[in-house]
């Protein structure tokens, strides 16, 4: 039954007069900035950005096809619906092991498969990378790229998502470009010698 | 003005009559690539790969439930109306038994098409997406094309339909059915969603199915030599 929750919707949606109103999409290309002011990101030419919103998602094709996502979380909150918590302090490897978890204990995520985690920067601050696979409550091979970062209280997360099949590998190389134009716009890194905790 | 039992009585017959006979077919969203017109004439033979087929009773209260027993019935049903009319495009469509080794690739390729269709209405310019490279599936089936099928039916129970009807409400039977159709390129060359609404809609009938069937096979693009 679950897995046809996204059909019978459209099926229905399609059937009823007083359907909800459609998503508000806009072209992406360009800079943008969320109405917070977190951060900036630029967006690659033929993809649509969904408007109003102060998380970024952008597609080329339809988010169930690939979709980039840059969201903040607070620190010391939960993740999504799970329990899990990124709190100050907490090393980058950390970090990624808890965000790993809380995407493994959300419902739209079987089989999780970590194919890599590793540190890395996500505009110049000190964080971590991390790939994987999964099945989605349809029945479609997923891959998945995760960049995160934290930055003054916030966990800064720059996101790629596809079917493992044709599309991911296409548009991995633009989620990459976008990743190398992501800006946190937070306090800086702390520098070396400094008394800042 | 106060109507009497008697036109009460007629009013509601008459409204269930307009009811039954008010069985639509639901407009065309047939997208195709922009050469599918060429090649197409290639496609002799198809492969009828994966059809995703469930049908659910819509009860009082809006309560959905999914009736798994109407699934094989409703499939057959699906089978044989769109076999009849790819054969009147000269294409002979015929069913397959995924072999054991294939039958993973054929779930990620049928839970592909499905995401494709549910990325039609997505804001975008042209056509073509695909489904990645499907020629090991074309060739071991020995056709010259796969074809995806889903279909979803709903059946209303109970009283709604009735009230429904002489409420100008739109609570009626339906049923929609989403086509398709790849070469060995993976590259969806002809896709068509298109409904059918009414009284006398039904999964599991091909009376019922066979007009919806014509519509979506007649959108198909016409061929270029």
């Amino acid at each position: 039954m679950r897995r046809t929750a996204r059909c019978l919707a459209v099926a229905l949606a399609t059937a009823c007069a007083s359907a909800p109103s459609t998503p508000q999409w806009v072209p992406a290309r360009g800079s943008f900035t969320p109405p917070s002011g977190s951060y900036t990101i630029e967006l690659p030419e033929g993809w649509m950005r969904l408007a109003g919103s102060e998380a970024t998602l952008a597609s080329r094709d339809g988010i169930f096809l690939q979709r980039i996502d840059a969201r903040t979380h607070k620190l010391g909150i939960p993740l999504g619906s799970t329990k899990k918590v990124v709190i100050p302090g907490m090393a980058p490897q950390e970090v990624a092991d808890t965000v790993r978890d809380a995407i493994n204990s959300s419902g739209g995520v079987q089989g999780m498969k970590v194919l890599e985690s590793v540190a890395a920067d996500l505009d110049g601050r000190p964080g971590f990378k991390l790939v994987f696979a999964y099945t989605d409550r349809d029945g479609l091979k997923m891959k998945s790229v995760i960049y995160g970062a934290v930055a003054g209280d916030s966990l800064y997360e720059l996101s790629y998502r596809a079917p493992g099949r044709h599309y991911f590998d296409r548009d991995l190389e633009t989620f990459e470009q976008v990743r190398s134009s992501f800006r946190i716009l937070a306090p800086p890194p702390p520098q070396a010698g400094s008394a800042e905790q | 003005m106060r109507q009497t039992p008697l036109q009460a009585g007629w009013l509601r017959w008459a409204g269930l009559a307009l009811l039954a006979a008010c069985t639509s077919t639901t407009e065309s969203a047939a997208r195709s690539r922009k050469d599918a017109s060429s090649r197409l004439p290639a496609i002799r033979n198809a492969a009828l790969i994966s059809v995703d087929v469930k049908e659910y009773e819509v009860l009082p209260g809006g309560v959905i439930e999914f009736k798994e027993e109407s699934d094989n019935v409703a499939r057959k049903a699906v089978e044989e109306v769109l076999v009849a009319q790819f054969a009147a495009r000269q294409i002979v469509l015929r069913s397959v038994d995924p072999a054991p080794e294939t039958a993973e690739e054929i779930q990620d390729l049928r839970a592909l098409s499905e995401a494709i269709n549910a990325s039609m209405q997505f804001p975008k310019d042209g056509f073509d997406y695909t489904l990645g490279p499907v020629g090991d599936l074309v060739d071991l089936y020995g056709v010259d094309a796969l074809v995806f099928v889903w279909a979803r039916g709903w059946l209303y129970k109970g009283g709604k339909k009735a009230i429904s009807s002489l409420s100008g409400g739109n609570a009626v039977d339906g049923a929609d059915i989403a086509i398709t159709l790849v070469d060995r390129s993976g590259d969806v060359l002809w896709y068509d969603r298109r409904g059918r609404r009414g009284d006398n809609t039904d999964l599991r009938s091909t009376t019922s199915l066979m007009e919806l069937a014509r519509a979506i096979i007649g959108d198909l693009p016409p061929l270029k030599p």
